[in-house]
């Protein structure tokens, strides 16, 4: 594959895809500033994948499963990472424009890595069978952690509404 | 990227050559003893040992970014093989690198007393050549205990949550 063909299947993969790389971000990312971070890592990720990807298979999956191993071994500094939350989380202006949105995101964010990577692919209308191919497990160990996920989001869910 | 490695190529082989050129002269030259060109070698060897290193991370590293498309559970076993590998190097291999120039550079103070040349400022240089090998170790032991091991100990804890360890019975 040329550079050209890649920087062409790069493009045009951003272009239609881009809403996959930036939902992982958000989910695996406290600050709009990491998030930031974390999607050029996908980005480079997805560009050095180019070459890798078969014709034929599904985009959208082949970009889920890059996304979600970029930024499940994506770790920061838990120090200097709490400095800047504190500080971040007192300045003004700070909410997302779609509070529920930020409230679900929110949310997802307190589950665990492999926990997120399983409730956005079926949020996504991901089969229990592509998730388990992603992620390296049986369909039916996807299919049992799904479920207490979905208890342990309807229990947090339902004790933060009134 | 091609670009890159041949370049590392170039100064890797530039170092041999310039370390091997230095070994021919300290055999052939008396007066290029193995005393007075310590210094002069170690560091070449030292820049040799630094470009293959160096070698091994930039081809570590293409292999990781491609790795991202394979599934989740190859991929963060490859992460951790690689972080693994660096650690091990940081603990095991640069002590024994670090110690083995030391070393040499006592033996080269030794040929000179043994040859009656006697204590000399010779001996400022491998006090030099020691602060320059505590500062290298410093740095790694740095590098190992605030970014590598924290970052080996969060992928090893995403691997185990993966491999379903912290399931209960009752969820399988």
């Amino acid at each position: 594959m040329t550079r050209k063909e890649q920087n062409d299947q790069f493009t045009a993969w951003i272009r239609d895809h881009a809403g996959i790389l930036h939902k992982v971000a958000r989910a695996y990312s406290f600050q709009p500033a990491e998030q930031e971070d974390l999607l050029q890592e996908i980005y480079l990720a997805v560009w050095h994948s180019i070459p890798g990807y078969k014709a034929g298979s599904k985009v959208s999956s082949y970009l889920y499963r890059i996304a979600l191993n970029r930024a499940i071994s994506w770790v920061r500094r838990e120090s200097a990472y709490r400095r800047k939350l504190d500080q971040f989380q007192s300045a003004p202006g700070a909410s997302a424009p779609d509070s529920r949105l930020e409230f679900l995101y929110a949310e997802i964010r307190q589950l665990t890595k492999t926990e997120r990577a399983l409730i956005l692919m079926q949020l996504d209308g991901f089969s229990y069978e592509e998730i388990g191919l992603i992620l390296g497990l049986s369909t039916s160990n996807v299919g049992a952690r799904l479920t207490r996920i979905r208890q342990k989001l309807a229990t947090n869910l339902k004790e933060k509404t009134p | 990227m091609i670009g890159g490695i041949l370049v590392l190529a170039a100064m890797l082989l530039t170092g041999t050559l310039t370390f091997w050129q230095q070994v021919e002269r300290a055999l052939a030259d008396n007066a290029y003893t193995f005393a007075n060109s310590y210094l002069d070698m170690a560091v070449t060897l030292a820049g040799v040992l630094m470009v293959l290193r160096g070698l091994v991370y930039v081809l570590r590293m293409q292999r990781e970014l491609r790795n991202f498309k394979d599934d989740t559970w190859s991929c963060l076993e490859l992460l951790i093989h690689g972080l693994r590998d660096d650690v091990r190097s940081i603990r095991r291999h640069l002590p024994i690198m670090l110690g083995g120039l030391l070393l040499l550079g006592l033996l080269s103070r030794l040929q000179l007393i043994l040859g009656g040349v006697g204590f000399n400022d010779g001996w400022a240089e491998l006090i030099l050549v020691g602060i320059g090998v505590l500062m290298v170790y410093a740095f790694f032991r740095y590098r190992l205990q605030v970014h590598v091991r924290p970052r080996l100990e969060a992928l090893e804890a995403v691997r185990r949550e993966l491999a379903g360890d912290s399931l209960k019975p009752d969820d399988l």
